[in-house]
């Protein structure tokens, strides 16, 4: 299965570099949601979605939705060039925190 | 909270005995539900932390590799880059199988055919030592990031099923085992109410038929 990727042009750059050459890169006429679409239309022979953690916020309830009704393709969220936010919590440790009742500090 | 009891329950004696079986068999499920939950805890736990390891490492990782493609984007130019970067061969495909542990599927990534080269995939001219930093730098992003999706997707099914474990512990625990223990007891004493009364009646009789006899 393939290893897709939608993030911004400069990771895209990075990650094609390391032979990732499905790349989509949200622009002003097409939106992340729009590309986003487009990748949930085949999911089938897909294995990893990595996302930058900026377009993970901006899709965010839909990204939600397709986490608790897909195992595979496993979806996993990087930072981008200015480094991870500090304020977004991501799916992994949302998950912890609910599963365990507390926060595990990284 | 006033104890509840199971509806539809009449106070006799085979009802006790059946609700008895009921109990001690809760009783068993719960420990056993409870135990799985630990155990589950207790192996989420440790892929946890492999897994913060893992996203730390990846931290510092992408600070690097974002800081030397910057730089080769600097010194050859955006453009060049990319067409550089979209020239380099596709890294292949992965494969996935199940995984069981304590009867949970757990994806496990297997990445044998997902090859990640050593050597640039560009020529020594057009490009500069910068570039060559940042694929390096961004191969070993991505080999990480393979190991982060195997253990995310072990950590999700994991949490799930936690999740349903607990749930039914809990409803074990704080619904149906108490509310079997107060039916258990209110048949209990209603039999006793009976046996009770029946003694009575019985000396009543007794002491009528003496008296008559007299």
């Amino acid at each position: 299965m393939n290893v897709i990727a939608l993030c911004d042009k400069d990771t895209a750059s990075g990650l094609r570099l390391a032979g990732i050459q499905t790349v989509y890169v949200p622009t002003k006429e097409k939106t992340a949601l729009q590309q986003w679409h487009e990748i949930e239309d085949h999911i089938g022979s897909t294995g990893l979605i990595i996302i930058t953690e900026e377009i993970a916020e901006e899709i965010g309830k839909e990204l939600k939705e397709f986490r608790l009704r897909n195992i595979i393709p496993i979806v996993i969220e990087i930072p981008d060039k200015h480094g991870r936010k500090t304020d977004h919590v991501d799916y992994i440790s949302h998950l912890i925190k609910k599963a365990v009742g507390m926060e595990i500090k990284r | 909270m006033t104890e509840q009891l199971l509806e539809g329950v009449k106070p006799t004696r085979m009802e006790l005995l059946s609700i008895r079986k009921k109990l001690s068999l809760a009783e068993k499920g719960h420990n056993l539900l409870e135990q799985k939950r630990d155990s589950l805890v207790e192996r989420f736990f440790s892929v946890i932390d492999k897994r913060n390891d893992l996203v730390n490492d990846l931290d510092e990782l992408f600070k690097d590799a974002f800081q030397s493609l910057i730089q080769a984007q600097m010194i050859m130019g955006e453009d060049q880059v990319d067409r550089i970067a979209r020239l380099s061969p596709h890294a292949g495909e992965l494969e996935f199988t199940e995984d069981n542990i304590m009867g949970v599927k757990i994806p496990k990534m297997d990445d044998q055919s997902f090859t990640i080269p050593k050597e640039p995939s560009y020529g020594m001219s057009e490009s500069c030592a910068k570039l060559d930093d940042s694929q390096q730098y961004f191969r070993t992003v991505m080999q990480h990031l393979l190991k982060l999706a195997d253990l995310e997707g072990g950590i999700k099914s994991l949490a799930v099923e936690i999740e349903k474990t607990k749930r039914r512990v809990n409803v074990l625990e704080n619904n149906l085992i108490p509310k079997l223990k107060a039916t258990q007891k209110y048949i209990e004493m209603q039999l006793e109410e009976r046996e009770r009364e029946d003694f009575f009646r019985r000396k009543r009789i007794k002491a009528l038929m003496e008296s008559e006899e007299e």
